[in-house]
């Protein structure tokens, strides 16, 4: 580090745009959306000023006040203080405040300031203030703070070059903070002070978006906002089915022909065609088919969490989260989790009661990841009819939407179990700000799904490829014995491991190739489709090999099995990553073995009763 | 054995190794820089030859990997449960002693 390298830290109220700040500053891609409590932990990264000083910056998540009351706003505090251990406070805190709310994040300012740190306020979305007619006289609120005040723009490509100047030439004082470790001014003297701040600095025509309080009135109904918030998750998965539907058969028949392309060069080496036929292309090219669903499921999500409608679809659960012994504030850690459970379980942070903390991080998993997308796309597309249903909608479509719904009702219900065994009964209320509505900028939703194509697709030739040339190895040897007369795949390390664990699942109507695909599956879930696809391309002839895994399954399973799987895969014991988060949050193995231990119950469960019920029925 | 048998039987044994040090690798962080340290440090010895040494050097794990696990589990590091920088585990206290005659 030179000695005029300079650290700076975000810090501020959730969602007044320091992610989006840090991306601009940094060339990152951090996740960015329109609610609080996106960024849970310290990012960090690097950029040089135009006089080629290196400025290392530190992104913070977002707190209301010193006074932390969950373990992501500790950080921040923990920072600003100089408390983190084992690191030297930054040179300069940047405050970033949202133009459009400063009541609000103002108060976060004075507490800032207090500490005596060298800070400055950086004055973000000036742009979206000025079209609310909102004016802000930055050089006198700068006398009034006694901190510089720096207008930007984080999403747009010029909004902050002045900030970058100012941070040019800042000189960090060699003497040390004035007062820091003061007494935390009372609640009424920082409203007193914001008050008089906004009277002397500020003109705001009115405190709200007149367009917001207009859209609210329909989204926060109680009645209306709830049915809206339903048609638009019903919305979303007819939409990846009709949809995807064309480019899914495109990407088919494009890894088909690409297969049939390499495969033609190695006629010579047999065990090798199979490897890249029967692994590669049938096995982890298989996965890359279902790109369009995942890609079709990002982009509304992207678009819904953009648009700031997120925090009022979690007002409006709030009651019913609260019937369930959730809170209002497990709602974005549950929605993330549609995506991975992963960043939804470290979104928790932000949930200030360990208790209900723990209980989000135990039911997360049961909300329907989108690996899990291509499990279902493939069992629904082979077993249910693409036909349509009352003349509007895809029936496909439909059982897709139940499959989710089945998650989150079953999250529900198993958060109810928890707060009835608990012996605490403590309650919550929610408090979540709600932010102003925002068109989704397309450039900003594409970067969101090239960003989702490229995590899927170093999936597919990363973990799914590798777990599936290692099941290749498993289901090709040994060789069969001479004189053999099954498929030489049943005489295959994993074909003895899938027999014997028939013994197991045959009562849910699994048979030994499903069995086989479980296991793979547990390191990530799309494993299983291209673990199906390897088993059955290396179980039949030729001819098989060359026909799609929905048409085998479709052929070979009977239904009480194919939505058994789909019943499984709504519970199913989560991926090792997710565990081992699990484990990492709670600092415990206790609540992993429970988790593992309750969803493989409940898995099993579900798919016997499924089963049985199906093959009762027809 | 013939060349293609050849080429075949490398080709296939190196997309074996290939898969199962990306799979071990993934899948348990920990033991696997575990063991490259323990590789490391019996290799960079002296009277070892010097592309040895330098190999062990370059294999060395120097600090974990940060977990930031962003919007996907593609981008998570892995199952290493110990690595990131702002780990907040979950910590219980017991209720307070309910009182009273109910």
């Amino acid at each position: 580090m030179t000695a005029s390298t300079l650290r700076i830290a975000l810090v501020g109220n959730p969602n007044c745009g320091k992610t989006a700040l840090f991306n601009r500053l940094t060339g990152s891609h951090q996740k960015v959306a329109n609610y609080a409590g996106v960024t849970v932990e310290r990012k960090e990264g690097h950029f040089t000023t135009p006089s080629d000083r290196l400025v290392q910056v530190m992104d913070l998540p977002g707190t209301y006040s010193l006074q932390a009351v969950s373990p992501d706003e500790a950080i921040t505090r923990d920072v600003c203080e100089g408390r983190s251990a084992g690191e030297m406070p930054p040179d300069l805190i940047v405050c970033v405040v949202d133009a459009t709310n400063l009541r609000l994040h103002l108060r976060f300012v004075l507490e800032v300031r207090r500490l005596g740190r060298p800070m400055l306020v950086a004055l973000n979305m000036i742009d979206a203030a000025r079209r609310r007619g909102i004016r802000v006289d930055a050089a006198r609120l700068a006398e009034r703070l006694g901190v510089p005040v720096i207008e930007t723009v984080a999403v747009r490509r010029d909004g902050v070059t002045a900030l970058v100047t100012e941070l040019d030439a800042f000189t960090p004082p060699n003497t040390a903070p004035a007062a820091a470790g003061a007494a935390p001014a009372t609640p009424e003297a920082l409203h007193a002070e914001v008050r008089s701040l906004l009277e002397d600095a500020v003109s705001m025509p009115r405190a709200t978006a007149a367009v917001d309080d207009a859209i609210d009135r329909v989204v926060l109904h109680p009645v209306l906002g709830l049915v809206l918030l339903a048609v638009i998750m019903f919305l979303i998965f007819q939409a990846v089915f009709a949809w995807a539907a064309p480019l899914q058969d495109l990407l088919a028949g494009w890894v088909g022909a690409a297969g049939e392309w390499v495969g033609g060069f190695l006629d010579s080496m047999p065990m090798l065609q199979s490897l890249v036929l029967d692994g590669v292309f049938a096995g982890a090219g298989t996965v890359v088919e279902f790109l369009p669903q995942i890609l079709l499921l990002f982009l509304f999500i992207l678009a819904l969490e953009e648009s700031g409608y997120l925090p009022r679809a979690a007002f409006l659960l709030d009651r019913l989260m609260h019937a369930a012994g959730l809170t209002g504030r497990s709602f974005i850690p549950l929605l993330s989790s549609f995506a991975c459970a992963i960043p939804g379980i470290m979104a928790t942070r932000s949930i200030a009661d360990p208790r209900d903390r723990l209980t989000t991080i135990l039911v997360a998993p049961l909300m329907t990841c989108s690996a899990r997308l291509p499990v279902y796309t493939l069992l629904i597309a082979a077993f249910i009819p693409r036909r349509e249903v009352a003349g509007l909608f895809n029936l496909q479509g439909l059982v897709l939407f139940g499959l989710y719904f089945a998650g989150v009702a079953s999250a529900l219900l198993v958060a109810r179990v928890i707060k009835w065994m608990r012996r605490d009964r403590s309650e919550h209320s929610l408090l979540m700000e709600l932010p102003s509505y925002r068109v989704p900028h397309p450039l900003d939703v594409a970067i969101g799904l090239w960003d989702r194509a490229k995590i899927f697709l170093q999936r597919v030739g990363g973990i799914i490829l590798a777990l599936t040339v290692l099941l290749w190895f498993l289901s090709s040897f040994p060789a069969p014995p001479e004189g053999a007369t099954q498929p030489a795949i049943d005489y295959s390390f994993a074909g003895r491991i899938g027999h014997w664990m028939t013994f197991i699942f045959a009562p849910i109507g699994f048979n030994w190739q499903i069995c086989i695909a479980l296991i793979p599956g547990l390191a990530a879930r799309e494993v299983a489709v291209s673990s199906l696809a390897t088993v059955y391309a290396l179980s039949g002839g030729e001819e098989e090999a060359a026909i799609q895994l929905g048409q085998i399954i479709a052929s070979q399973w009977s239904l009480a099995t194919a939505l058994s799987l789909l019943a499984w895969y709504v519970f199913a014991p989560q991926c090792l990553s997710t565990l081992a988060v699990i484990r990492r949050e709670t600092n415990s193995w206790r609540y992993v073995w429970i988790s593992a231990g309750y969803l493989f119950g409940l898995a099993y469960l579900a798919s016997f009763l499924t089963y049985q019920i199906t093959r009762a029925l027809t | 054995m013939s060349t293609a048998a050849l080429v075949q039987a490398i080709v296939i044994g190196l997309a074996g190794l290939w898969a199962a040090w990306f799979a071990f690798r993934r899948l348990l962080p920990r033991t696997y820089r575990r063991w490259l340290a323990l590789f490391a440090a019996r290799v960079d010895q002296p009277g070892v030859p010097r592309a040895l040494r330098a190999l062990a050097r370059h294999v060395e794990p120097r600090s974990p990997h940060a977990t930031s696990c962003g919007d996907g589990c593609g981008s998570c590091g892995g199952c290493d449960a110990k690595a990131g920088a702002d780990i907040q585990p979950i910590r219980l206290r017991p209720p307070p002693a309910r009182h009273g005659s109910d």
